[in-house]
């Protein structure tokens, strides 16, 4: 996939390029790339903060001691991946917290206005599609997706279960998924 | 890779979605997170509903603030800050329910009807480009669209709702228990009686009223914060940007002068005169530089002499007209650019 060429060559960053380990954490990357992008894209809904994150994965396994044993690479690897994952966001988290540059900021306040049109269109269609859906599906979605919010809080809130939070944030996002399919193709 | 075109498939986007959700997650056991890989690279196709499920949840959470606030306002309100709504006598509550109508009861007894019944009629209507067209609606009001716009309107047991969804229109409501509703982008007009013009140019809405009163509240505000009411002869402008309302007097004949093929602005971004004046431009009219676009203009565009409003833009704005023959440029002025121009 496309998303391999974004990481580096691991192979260039190990201490010692022809080393059992670095061999390892090679195969690893080239069997799994794709997936642990895409997972950690998921965690942390943002493809380039993904990719960012996958190179310091492979970075912390080949900083690995050629002694340590690993049982299941893949699952290894994805536990890394999550654990680094987590840290992103806690470091997200605290720049949210800080103040806002406001010139950093500038670049919505005159938009080009065809791309405001289409933006206003698409959120005007997932409005719709949302609006389409039971109340307590497009809530959780909202709540999870687009406010932020984890399952454990959403189950607290809705007086529901993380699974029934799960599977209604699942529902949307297959529906509003459809909904743009049928938009992009007209039959 | 070559990106290939998978035909749509209704299971695979749910199965995919699933997927995602369960990846969400931080407590997900290895053994899921090693099945959902095994699921993913078993097949091409599985790996592409994945990335558009993955692209489409990327591009809501990345939803600038504003669509964020009325996103949540709509479809996640906090109980505790929702607007709590007159108490409803037991028997409406009793046929409410028994429609189908969702309902969230509040501590006190109040109850907050989270969206309209199922059972609402769905309409929509447009306007061709430099044309108008009246609506006649099932109660007796009526709209009035201007040039290319767009309404559509949603009639439920509960409320008369109308999403204004491009350009201008003129309402004239019929008096009914039902409370006749316009949503336009951040805007929630609310009527009290009477007869308004609503003005939308993507985001920034003007709502103008020339008789009765009508309810304006920004939809990303929590419990109606921004709320204001506005008699006959007010206005008042929405800029989502700023979240500022600004009102003004107005002469009402002047809101709605594009009935008669005029169109007035007081004080409006030369960027919103344009959009709206492009509703019924034969070319369209575009701004090369953005800034151009902050400029304020106050005053009169006839409709079908547009080409000679914009020939004289450049005595009162510091612009040149660029003409090519699908469009009309708007280029900032400057001292070397004040030659002839191409015809």
């Amino acid at each position: 996939m496309n998303a391999v060429r974004h990481t580096m060559d691991p192979s260039e960053a190990a201490a010692s390029p022809g080393g059992k380990r670095a061999r390892q954490v090679v195969d690893l990357f080239r069997e799994h790339n794709a997936a642990l992008v895409a997972f950690l894209r998921t965690r942390l809904n943002s493809l380039a903060d993904a990719q960012e994150v996958a190179q310091e994965v492979y970075l912390k396994l080949l900083s690995l001691g050629e002694d340590t044993v690993i049982d299941s690479p893949r699952a290894f690897l994805f536990r890394a991946a999550s654990n680094l994952a987590v840290d992103r966001i806690r470091m997200r988290n605290v720049r949210a917290l800080a103040p806002v540059d406001p010139d950093a900021d500038d670049w919505h306040v005159t938009p080009v206005p065809e791309q405001h049109a289409s933006a206003h269109e698409q959120w005007r269609d997932l409005r719709r599609a949302l609006d389409e859906l039971p109340p307590k599906t497009s809530r959780a979605f909202v709540m999870h997706v687009i406010d932020g919010r984890d399952f454990a809080a959403i189950a607290r809130e809705m007086n529901l279960s993380d699974r029934m939070v799960r599977y209604h944030v699942g529902n949307a996002l297959a529906h509003c998924r459809e909904r743009r399919d049928r938009a992009e193709t007209p039959r | 890779m070559k990106p290939t075109h998978f035909p749509f498939d209704r299971q695979l986007e749910h199965t995919a979605a699933d997927w995602w959700a369960r990846l969400r997650d931080p407590s997900l056991p290895d053994d899921e997170l090693v099945a959902w890989s095994e699921w993913l690279d078993a097949d091409a196709a599985n790996a592409a509903a994945y990335e558009r499920v993955s692209a489409l949840a990327e591009l809501m959470g990345g939803m600038d603030e504003v669509n964020r606030r009325a996103f949540v306002a709509r479809f996640a309100p906090v109980p505790a800050r929702a607007a709590p709504v007159a108490r409803r006598p037991r028997a409406r509550l009793a046929m409410a329910l028994a429609a189908g109508v969702t309902l969230a009861v509040l501590g006190a007894g109040a109850f907050l009807a989270l969206r309209p019944a199922a059972t609402d009629t769905e309409a929509r209507f447009a306007s061709a480009h430099a044309g108008h067209r009246d609506i006649a609606l099932p109660d007796g009001s009526s709209i009035e669209l201007g040039g290319a716009s767009s309404v559509t309107t949603r009639f439920g047991r509960d409320e008369r709702l109308v999403d204004l969804d491009a350009g201008e229109a003129f309402f004239r409501v019929a008096h009914a228990e039902r409370p006749f509703i316009v949503h336009a982008g951040p805007l929630r007009i609310r009527d009290l009686g009477t007869a308004f013009n609503v003005r939308r140019s993507g985001e920034r809405v003007t709502v103008t009223v020339t008789e009765g009163r009508v309810r304006v509240s920004p939809l990303a505000a929590p419990n109606d914060a921004g709320t204001v009411e506005l008699g006959a002869g007010r206005e008042v402008s929405f800029d989502a940007e700023t979240q500022a309302m600004r009102i003004l007097d107005v002469d009402p004949a002047s809101a709605t002068a594009w009935r008669s093929h005029r169109l007035e602005f007081v004080n409006e971004p030369l960027a919103s005169v344009v959009e709206n004046v492009n509703r019924y431009a034969a070319r369209p009219i575009r701004l090369q530089d953005l800034s151009l676009g902050k400029m304020t203009f106050t005053g009169t565009v006839e409709v079908d002499t547009i080409d000679s409003w914009v020939a004289a833009l450049p005595r009162v704005f510091p612009v040149r007209v660029v003409t090519y023959p699908d469009r009309l440029e708007l280029a900032r002025q400057t001292t070397m650019a004040r030659s002839a121009q191409p015809r």
